[in-house]
């Protein structure tokens, strides 16, 4: 039998009509404010309604901001899915501002691959640190200055999931700045609007979820649908999906686990 | 024995030839690939040997045609005793081999592709995360790398690949632009947006099955959809851009011939055809950079030379210094890069759809036929380059035709085609044109 195709651009309402989001969080269950806790559930969709797999998880863990520096703590894990036994995991420890973008100030990050979540794959591991210092990003990998060029506004997308919390007003101006994705990648030239003409839910009976864009060369469109709160309920880049679920972690293991990856 | 590059091989997965920025696409970005467009010879006239992603990687990776190595469609397992690109490196020229990312020769992601030491594959999802997996992986081996032996690192990338998945996702035709701020980005249809005729039967099945079909796209969603495949190109582009980086921040940077290419093209809108499994130059050609400052000529465009995906092998052999594997089809390129020197060959082929359609690339002219369709096709690529008007009919065009076919015949006849594969070309050939 053919397989039947999406049809459609991913949306909470669509995630969940093909069964992709089957336990669509309380957001109310979630602290708005910091310090808070929020795990994600990396979706990726084949644009088949019966395509959709778990391939990682993310994990966000933020502190109060300082009162004195006007800065605060986000540590980022990330794990994805490799070929069998294998998987790529970030460790991220951020600074930073509490300003419109989370700019982030300063950063440590480490990369691994892993087999059979024990060993470590040799050669591969990725160390890199960044400070901003008299407006100018200082980069370092394995010790090494490397650069890193953008301009004055920029962000990275761990920080983008603390930001658009804070972005919630119809009327805001769109937000223009570079990105730097996994802190590795500059996607330049980036705005981040509020869309007022669309909105979704998580159910018929959740509240509205309101969407902010953010679009730029070098990426498709990521939509984050944010709720009255702030809290991010998820992002959608074309075919992948960002879910916020508490089981977020385990739903991952669960997958590799079926999958044979271990 | 000459002194042994590393070997930096960069492919990605379904790239329209005609996507990189500095050599004239005006709706992208591509600082990586401009890079690797300064400080390396591009081919404007380069093929794949088949426009679907098993069999082009299987004859890729081995020098041969998909047809002889048995992999004529996606999901074929090549057949036992054929050496494969790392198998070949690593046991005569003693290379460390390293591979990230997709193989597809049959499975999508494996530990196991011959010859290598695979470091990360991905884990069946659309391919842009992966692929900045497979950058993280890459970055990492430059830079630590003691090079106590040469390495061949073969990096497969995904993208643009998605593309697959994002036509899908928005098959539907839309009532209004989904982000309607970019109306002004969406690059104009091509020159070549009308279906030629007469056309093969295959060629037209492969069209009625694209998400463009069943959606009833118009106009603006086929702009929209060429606009969201330069940004796929984008996504992978920031990925090499990165690797060069770590390669020139690297021990090896002088020592690394880079070779980049993609396993076949994407229909992108021309003749109205999306994504690939037919021979339009569309799908049939793919980009092909190789890269060795300050060893090999910098900033060449070579737009007269036929190069071909089965050349990769034979060239990369010629570089560590060996002879390329028995039987292997493709030209050292080497000769060519170096002083200049002519490839002794007149036409390429590809092949297609479990070894029913084939195209033939002479100089001039483009001649497709499949098994079991009287439909030939036969373009004048000098004052057609978009391939609108099909000369097969054209009495005017009769010895050309029949001279393309005989070069056909000879080449079938030259191919030791697996046990596998249907080889009714003859025949089937001879009852329908006579």
């Amino acid at each position: 039998m053919a397989r039947e195709a999406v049809r459609q651009p991913l949306s909470p309402s669509v995630l969940q009509r093909i069964d992709a989001w089957r336990s669509a969080p309380v957001l109310e269950d979630w602290p708005a404010e910091p310090p808070y806790r929020r795990t994600f559930t990396l979706l990726a969709q084949h644009g088949w309604v019966d395509g959709s797999f778990p391939v990682g998880v993310l994990e966000l863990q933020r502190s109060e901001t300082d009162r004195r520096t006007g800065l605060f703590e986000l540590s980022v894990r990330q794990k994805r899915a490799g070929n069998t036994l294998r998987e790529h995991l970030i460790d991220a420890t951020l600074t930073c501002r509490e300003d419109a973008l989370a700019t982030p100030v300063r950063w440590e990050l480490e990369s691994r691959f892993t087999v059979a979540r024990q060993r470590e794959l040799p050669r591969l591991t990725y160390r890199e640190s960044g400070c901003l210092t008299d407006g100018r990003l200082e980069v370092r990998i394995d010790g090494r200055p490397a650069r890193r060029d953008v301009g004055p506004a920029y962000t990275c997308d761990w920080s983008l999931l603390d930001a658009v919390g804070r972005l919630r007003q119809a009327a805001m101006t769109p937000v223009s700045f570079d990105v730097l994705q996994d802190m590795t990648l500059v996607k330049r030239g980036q705005t981040l609007t509020f869309r007022e003409d669309r909105n979704d839910r998580l159910g018929d009976a959740s509240p509205p979820l309101r969407c902010f864009v953010q679009q730029g060369p070098g990426n498709l469109p990521y939509e984050y649908w944010v709720d009255d709160e702030g809290r991010p309920a998820c992002v959608v880049n074309a075919f992948h999906a960002w879910l916020l679920d508490d089981e977020a972690p385990r739903r991952f293991d669960d997958q590799l686990i079926r999958l044979g990856a271990r | 024995m000459t002194e042994q590059p590393n070997i930096l091989f960069i492919y990605t997965d379904q790239q329209h030839i005609d996507t990189i920025a500095a050599l004239g696409c005006p709706y992208l970005q591509t600082p990586g690939m401009d890079r690797l467009v300064r400080q390396g010879t591009s081919f404007s006239q380069s093929y794949c040997p088949s426009p679907l992603c098993g069999p082009c990687r299987a004859a890729v990776y081995t020098g041969r045609m998909a047809s002889e190595v048995g992999v004529t469609d996606n999901g074929a397992r090549p057949e036992p005793g054929v050496p494969f690109m790392g198998e070949w490196l690593r046991k005569q020229a003693g290379y460390e081999t390293v591979y990230m990312g997709k193989w597809h020769v049959p499975q999508y992601f494996t530990s196991n592709v011959p010859g290598f030491d695979v470091l990360f594959g991905g884990r069946g999802g659309p391919g842009a995360l992966s692929d900045n997996s497979y950058t993280f992986a890459a970055d990492a081996f430059l830079r630590q790398y003691d090079g106590s032996k040469p390495f061949l690192m073969a990096l497969n990338y995904m993208q643009p690949h998605d593309i697959c998945e994002w036509m899908r996702l928005n098959q539907d035709r839309f009532e209004r632009l989904p982000f309607p701020d970019l109306e002004h980005e969406l690059p104009p249809l091509p020159d070549n947006f009308d279906i030629p005729d007469p056309e093969p039967a295959l060629v037209r099945k492969v069209r009625a099955g694209s998400p463009s079909v069943q959606g009833g796209w118009d106009e603006r969603h086929w702009r929209y959809y060429r606009w969201a495949y330069h940004r796929h190109v984008e996504m992978v582009d920031a990925e090499i851009g990165r690797v060069l980086d770590a390669l020139d921040a690297s021990p090896h940077r002088e020592n690394t011939l880079i070779l980049f290419s993609s396993d076949h093209g994407e229909g992108l809108a021309h003749h109205q055809m999306t994504r690939k499994s037919f021979l339009y130059e569309e799908a049939a050609k793919v980009p092909l950079i190789v890269s060795w400052p300050g060893r090999l000529p910098q900033d060449v465009r070579d737009d007269h030379t036929l190069v071909t995906g089965v050349d990769l092998v034979p060239t990369m052999c010629d570089f560590a210094g060996i002879d390329p594997p028995p039987k292997a089809r493709g030209l050292s390129l080497r000769p060519l890069l170096e002083n200049g020197q002519a490839l002794a060959r007149t036409f390429v082929t590809s092949e297609i759809a479990d070894n029913r359609g084939q195209m033939l690339r002479s100089s001039r002219y483009k001649y497709i036929a499949y098994l079991d369709d009287p439909t030939e096709q036969l373009f004048d690529l000098k004052d057609d380059p978009g391939e609108t008007r099909n000369l097969a009919g054209d009495a005017a065009c009769a010895s050309v035709l029949q001279d393309h076919r005989d070069m056909h015949r000879q080449w079938v006849g030259s191919l030791e085609v697996s046990p596998r594969v249907a080889h009714r070309w003859y025949e089937s050939r001879a009852q329908a044109v006579g």
